[in-house]
Formats: C-alpha cells, structure tokens, sequence
C-alpha cells in the first residue's frame, strides 16, 4: 500500500452502522488525505453512500439509525455530544446526487450560507458569487442570469450552482454522493472537470457506481461490498493491481 | 364487449358525470346570480339595513362578514401554521403525533353548529364575552383552524425532501431549514389555502348565529376607535354577518322587498366566495413566479 507523507483530515475506524437491528456496516477503517479525491467504488447495497452520510451525520435525520465509531476530523470528534451539527456541517460540506438548487435566484442560492452567517455586506457578498461559480466552474454561462431562478437551469448547471453554494462555505471537506449519475454525460463531464480543478484545494469523497469516472478522477479508491470495506489503495493499483479477488472480480465486470 | 368498446363507453359515463356536476354547479350559481344581482347596486352595498320598510342595503353586515374573517384569520392563522410546522417538520410517529391528528380530523368533522352552541356557552355566557365579532371570531377559529392546519401542512410536504437535506448539509438547524427554506418555498401553495378557506369562513352561517349574534348595531364610519360601541372596529360588539343576515331574514324578515334584499345579499356572498376562489389560484401562481425568479 502507498501511503502519502500528507496529514489527514478525517480518520474513522471501526464504523459500525445498524438501521434497526440490522447492521448495515461492519466495522469500516478509513482515512482521508487533506487534499485530492477519493473514490468509493462498489456495487449498489454496498454501503458506500451509507457511509459517506455517516461522515457529516446526515443519518441524523433519521429515526432508528444507530452509528458506532472513531471519528476524527481534524481533531474533532465528529459524533461528540458536544459537536455541533451545524457547525460540522459547515466545515464538512455535501453535495447530492440531484440536484437541489433552493427555489430562489442563483445568487441568493450560492450566498444563502453567507446570508445566513449575517454577512451584509453587498461587495462581499458579490465576490464570494463570482469566486464560489468560477470555483464551480458555472460562471461563465451564468453569470448574466444571477437574479433569475436556479431552477430555470439545466440539470448540469443547477448542480453546479449546488457546488458552488457549498463552496461558498468554505468547507474544509466535501463529500459528493453519486454527483452526476442523475446527469447527461456532458453535464457530467463538465461536474467532473469542476472537480479536478478542485482536487488541489480541497479534500474530496466521492460515492460512484462509475468506475471509469473513479478512475478519472480520484487519486485514491476504496471498494467497498455488503458493508464491509475490502480493499483501500491508489486508484492505479486498485483498478490494475488490486490484491483482493473481490476487486479484481468487480473492477473487471465480473459482477456487481 | 371488446377493450375498445369497454374503453368508450366508461370514458363516455365518465363525461357524463363531470358534466352533471359542472352543471349544477352552473344551474345553482346563475339562478342565483340572476335572481341577485338586478338588485345590487352601490347603494345596496353600502347603506345599513331596514327592518320595516324597503329600501335597505346590507353595507354593515358586509362590513362585519370581511372583519370577522380578517379576525378569525389573524387568531387561527399563526396556531395553524405552527402546528402544521410541528406535525411536518418536527413530530416523530407516536402516540402523541397520531393523538394530535385524531384530534384535527375530528375537529374538521364537528357539525358548524354544534361549534357555534359551544362558543355561546363558553365564550357568550361562560366568559361574559356577550354576542360579539371576538366570540364569533373564536368559534370561527375551531372551525377553520383544522382545515387551514391540514392544508398548511400539505403545503409543507410538498416541498421535496431534497430541499429538507440541502438545508442540513449547508449547516442549517432544522428551525433554520423550516424558516429559510421550506416556508419560503411554501408560501404560494400556503396563501392559495389560505385564501381559500377564507371563501369557507365567509360564509359560514350556522356557529356564528349564537356567537356573533343576530343584529347589526349602527355603526359611525367616522370613529376607528376600537374601544367605542358604535366604531366599527369594536371586537366585543354584535355582529351579524352577511350569511346570517340571509338565513335570517328569509326565516324572519318582515320588510316588504324581503325577497329582493335576500336575493341580493346571496348573489353578493357568492360572488365574494367566488372570488376568493379564483384568486386563490391566481394569487398562489404569482408568488410562486415572483419568488422563485426573483
């Protein structure tokens, strides 16, 4: 296994998760680089996407969700009585896999956290817009359109914007939940190149049931089938060297 | 009989049956309308009304049916938005949530009048409020504060989940994501159902026979004074209101153009119901442009 000489920003082990009585996840170890793009691979159920929510506590919001675990994100314990959700949320930022722009104008969309952090001031505000959409990649085909409504936009776009409001956030980590898999393949092509241009700013975990996208974009895969996470490496060696039959069998289309 | 045949005759009883409603409903409003409204006119609309002789108008029960309305809307309004807010966006499934929505749905099914029999014992005699708008305007309230909960709530529940995790995954508390993000969303299906169960208040007859009372003082247009018995703006005064005034005078008018002022008055009370209906829709449609395109 290659291991970068890079802290990491969030380390989890032993993550167990049950919905009810049925334990959805074994016992996952993970870490994560403070930048770059890592990629959770494997088939649906495999619990990739559960674990990914477990990061920011999404599942929260559910009743009858029960997760056990270390989670250490920059040294805070993500699942501390004393840890504040929406404050983790705000450094842990998440984007979906549909798209779900407010039903407002794309401006108030991308400054709604800053809003809401009680900034008002109109020049920051405005730099914030441009920056978060440039970051996203969106600027320039929006940039005329910023009082009209989000939702007039392409699916593409709108999730693009999505990007760009929690950019806005400034997050330290953004977790991306099958991004593009309710997109055309041009618009995916275009969240995909708004990514690698984000690899080196930010730390990313991306949930996709692509393999050639996890191969493009991330620097590092983790495979993950029935709850369990079985191979963690370098994209590069996950995809051709991995060193578990049940990789190769699903990196190659044996199944899943 | 084969599909295709099987296919026209249902879609042909189908019609028929929507025709036959549409067409009550037309028959119903033009005999009223076309009974009604060759008698309004503004000094119809405007001039107190006569007990014992023609000529009389119904410009202070009109008055009173719109600020017993506003009135009732200013009290059920807030207790029904939060707890359309509390039994969407915060109740879990138990015991007390299914309690609370047992409670609404028989609330929406008690008999008008058995309401207005209660606000006359308790808020009448029991709480010395007398006939008056604020009885009225309570009584009203436990009429209309269950079908304004319903609709509040479904208004709520309409707006997709997706919106519910935006806002927590941006760092929004849950009171924040309701405030920022779903009311906000909401508000165009919340004001269409607001308005429409404002046609529904308006006219409303039977709980306000022993709560608002059966009379219609004179009132001086000239005192806004709240305080003062004869400003129309006096919540403890009696209020008859215009669908009272109906049933009343047809069960106990004794001026000579009763049928006139009856017709009249049922033409002016729908025709208000009416459009509370239409803008209702119309209403709702323009917020939601304006707020989603800001």
């Amino acid at each position: 296994m290659t291991e970068r000489t890079q802290k990491n920003i969030l380390e989890t082990r032993d993550v167990k998760l049950w919905y009810g009585q049925k334990e959805a996840l074994h016992g996952i170890n993970l870490t994560f680089p403070e930048k770059g793009i890592t990629a959770l691979i494997g088939p649906s159920g495999s619990g990739k996407s559960t674990y990914l929510r477990a990061l920011n506590r999404m599942h929260d919001l559910e009743d009858n969700i029960t997760v056990t675990g270390t989670f250490d994100f920059n040294g805070t314990d993500i699942y501390a009585p004393t840890t504040d959700t929406v404050d983790l949320r705000k450094r842990i930022g998440m984007v979906f896999q549909q798209p779900n722009p407010f039903p407002f104008s794309i401006y108030e969309n991308v400054i709604f956290g800053l809003r809401l952090a009680g900034v008002k001031d109109k020049n920051v505000l405005d730099e914030a817009v441009e920056k978060a959409l440039r970051q996203a990649s969106v600027w320039d085909e929006v940039k005329d359109d910023l009082h009209k409504s989000a939702l007039g936009l392409s699916g593409g776009q709108q999730q693009r914007v999505s990007i760009a409001r929690v950019l806005a956030t400034s997050p330290d980590l953004l977790l991306l939940d099958e991004p593009t898999s309710a997109l055309d393949p041009v618009s995916s092509h275009n969240i995909e190149e708004t990514l690698l241009n984000l690899r080196n700013d930010y730390a990313m975990i991306i949930v996709t049931h692509s393999m050639s996208q996890a191969s493009r974009l991330s620097d590092r895969t983790a495979f993950f089938l029935s709850g369990n996470l079985i191979e963690v490496d370098a994209t590069k060696n996950i995809f051709l060297n991995p060193q578990r039959q049940e990789t190769q069998d699903y990196v190659s289309g044996r199944f899943g | 009989m084969n599909a295709k045949t099987a296919d026209k005759l249902a879609t042909g009883i189908i019609y028929t049956i929507s025709g036959i409603v549409a067409l009550i409903l037309v028959a119903m409003l033009s005999f009223i309308l076309v009974r009604g409204v060759p008698h309004l006119s503004w000094h119809f609309l405007t001039s107190p009304a006569k007990a014992f002789e023609a000529g009389g108008g119904i410009g202070i029960q009109l008055f009173n049916s719109f600020y017993l309305l506003l009135l009732t809307m200013l009290i059920s309004f807030p207790i029904a938005l939060a707890a359309a807010i509390y039994l969407n966006e915060y109740a879990r499934k138990g015991r007390f949530t299914t309690i609370v929505r047992t409670a609404i749905e028989i609330l929406s099914s008690l008999p008008s009048v058995v309401v207005g029999l209660f606000g006359f014992l308790l808020f009448v005699v029991k709480f010395h409020f007398g006939f008056s708008i604020l009885s009225g305007a309570i009584a009203l309230t436990f009429f209309n504060l269950p079908l304004l909960t319903r609709s509040i709530e479904t208004s709520l529940a309409q707006i997709p989940n997706l919106q519910r995790e935006a806002g927590s995954a941006l760092g929004l508390s849950r009171w924040e994501t309701v405030i920022h993000v779903i009311l906000p969303a909401a508000v165009p299906s919340i004001v269409t159902g607001v308005v429409l169960s404002a046609g529904r208040v308006f006219g409303e007859a039977a709980a306000l026979i022993y709560t608002a009372g059966q009379s219609a003082p004179a009132l001086n247009f000239g005192d806004w004074n709240p305080f003062n018995i004869s400003s129309p703006l006096n919540p403890m005064r009696p209020a008859e209101t215009l669908a009272v005034h109906i049933w009343k005078i047809n069960s106990e008018g004794i001026m000579p153009d009763v049928s006139a002022v009856s017709a009249g008055a049922s033409a002016v009370l729908i025709i208000v119901v009416l459009l509370f209906n239409v803008s209702a829709r119309k209403l709702g449609a323009m917020l939601h442009k304006k707020l989603t395109s800001a």
